[in-house]
């Protein structure tokens, strides 16, 4: 069964696009990694779906329902990111209280064990955490109020390795033992490797590919060795990135399949397998040059 | 498995309703401190003539509880005007809700809060013409006996008039949420109407359409059927507004 549903979704504000014909589906219980660069419209996607923003055209579902304005989409999910105004004249524990009262599924019992264990004094105020103490805490609600669609807006913003590594461990734990339809958006691909299960990427308000995390894991290869015959078995191929790794020692991404493995094999040449992660920054790089050309001015 | 959950309209607006009274319970805070203000303020007389007749100096101070009611008006415009802002509104969606149930809840709990306010007003203003009586001791020719039930009454039409004005600044804000040149334009025609057309302006025959009224139960009538009509139209027009921006 789709938990979610979006068809030639789009939005713009006034005159810029914010997505662009956007056409997936999400199935139900599975954890799907939102991924993009920084404005290429991830929380935007996800506002929509969580019933905050309307489309501007385009049709998206949840639950089989129009999220904006539905009660039924806004009782089943929950939305968390770094921006929860969440009132100050609460305690930490008051406002788990609270969450509770909304939330059929919320289990009171792991909310306070996690508070606990992440140290946050259940008598504490919202607003006097630390940035990476307010997104654990919003974490900790996200977890405990165990709602069939969970939405995480890069949640591990200003937390400390060690507490992200905690986070991504809760997470799978509620995940086996209560499964049910997540969506983490973040940048830190390699951190949500073992996480994820599906990945869709978005770039400049586009959708470039939605897959199977392992599906992307064969997704490309890296083919090493001398310039002129890596040019030569790459020809004609798109080539996702391509870089010197040392004197006419040089590096190609580009889409794996049976043919190209056999190419480089015949050749001599080395083949490695790529990375999600490099192959998310290879295919939505949009900088011109590199960074070291933005330090050498003698350069045109 | 997680099944799906269903609710019901009831239940939310209850569940956003007593998050509020609770969240935002500094609003009652405020209207206590407006009141004690206007109670001090008060306490030298509300109004008042000095008269002299040779070595006879007559002194005539009023006490009512004018400014406390005044006072009360203006928080009831404020508290309905400050719940529209984009902090509150975004908590709203932090838990479950949608446009309908967060405009209801927060109908609710400004309803709850006139009533707040019409309770203690006129018990305030009351008190203060006791502290008057007792304040001056010798002094005072007269305190007015109120006539039987006029407590009552006068709950009644302070409620109605925090209900009409917290209304209005609910109104206010949501417009300047919907439209920021509204929050400039509105003001503008509304004092420019008062200022350049006077008595005969728009403005001064809604206030007179209130004030006027004799009766207290007509009062309250048109009160409510105010509310009736300029709820809902809020409720329209900001149907789409996007929250959590």
């Amino acid at each position: 069964m789709n938990v979610i549903e979006c068809r030639q979704l789009s939005k713009s504000y006034y005159r810029k696009r914010a997505l662009q014909d956007l056409s997936f589906s999400i199935r139900e219980h599975t954890i799907t990694g939102v991924i993009g660069r920084n404005g290429a419209g991830k929380t935007t996607l996800m506002k929509i779906i969580a019933g905050f923003y309307r489309p501007s055209s385009g049709e998206v579902t949840v639950f089989g329902e129009r999220p904006f304005n539905s009660l039924k989409v806004s009782q089943n999910m929950i939305y968390i990111d770094d921006q929860m105004p969440l009132p100050t004249s609460l305690t930490l524990l008051d406002i788990l209280h609270m969450a509770g009262r909304f939330y059929p599924n919320w289990d009171h019992d792991l909310a306070t064990r996690m508070l606990n264990y992440f140290s946050l004094h259940p008598e504490g105020r919202h607003h006097q955490l630390s940035k990476g103490q307010r997104s654990t805490f919003h974490a900790i609600v996200g977890l405990a109020a165990r709602c069939p669609l969970t939405i995480f807006d890069e949640p591990t913003t200003g937390m400390d390795s060690s507490i992200r590594k905690d986070f991504y461990r809760a997470l799978l734990k509620e995940y086996l033992s209560h499964p049910r339809t997540i969506l983490l958006s973040s940048h830190l691909l390699n951190e949500l490797e073992d996480l994820l299960e599906d990945v869709l990427l978005i770039h400049q308000g586009k959708l470039l590919f939605h897959m199977p995390i392992d599906e992307l894991r064969e997704y490309a290869v890296s083919i090493t060795g001398p310039e002129k015959l890596v040019e030569r078995v790459t020809a004609d191929r798109e080539i996702y990135h391509q870089q010197h790794t040392g004197s006419n020692v040089y590096t190609t991404v580009v889409r794996r399949d049976a043919s190209i493995l056999e190419a480089a094999r015949q050749h001599g040449l080395e083949t490695a397998p790529v990375s999600p992660e490099d192959i998310c920054v290879y295919v939505t790089k949009q900088t011109k040059g590199r960074i070291d050309d933005v330090f050498n001015r003698n350069q045109p | 498995m997680m099944s799906l959950t269903e609710t019901s309209l009831k239940r939310v607006i209850w569940n956003q309703y007593v998050y509020k009274l609770i969240a935002l319970n500094g609003m009652f805070t405020s209207l206590m401190a407006t009141q004690l203000a206007a109670f001090a303020l008060s306490l030298s007389g509300t109004g008042g003539t000095t008269t002299g007749y040779g070595d006879i100096t007559i002194k005539v101070k009023y006490f009512s509880g004018d400014i406390i009611f005044y006072f009360t008006l203006i928080w009831a415009f404020m508290a309905g005007m400050s719940i529209t802002i984009k902090a509150y509104r975004d908590a709203d969606f932090i838990f479950v809700t949608n446009r309908w149930t967060s405009h209801l809840s927060n109908i609710a709990l400004l309803l709850t809060e006139s009533l707040f306010a019409g309770l203690t007003s006129p018990l305030l203003g009351n008190l203060l013409k006791l502290v008057a009586y007792w304040g001056n001791p010798g002094n005072v020719l007269g305190v007015m006996a109120p006539p039987p039930g006029s407590l009552l009454m006068n709950i009644l039409v302070t409620t109605g008039y925090a209900a009409l004005l917290s209304c209005l600044g609910y109104l206010t804000g949501m417009l300047a949420q919907v439209n920021k040149l509204l929050a400039f334009v509105v003001p503008c025609v509304l004092f420019g109407s008062l200022f350049l057309q006077g008595s005969d302006g728009i403005v001064v025959d809604v206030i007179r359409f209130y004030a006027a009224e004799a009766s207290v139960w007509i009062f309250c009538l048109k009160a409510a059927l105010t509310l009736a009509i300029v709820y809902p139209v809020i409720m329209l027009m900001s149907d789409s507004m996007e929250v959590r921006r």
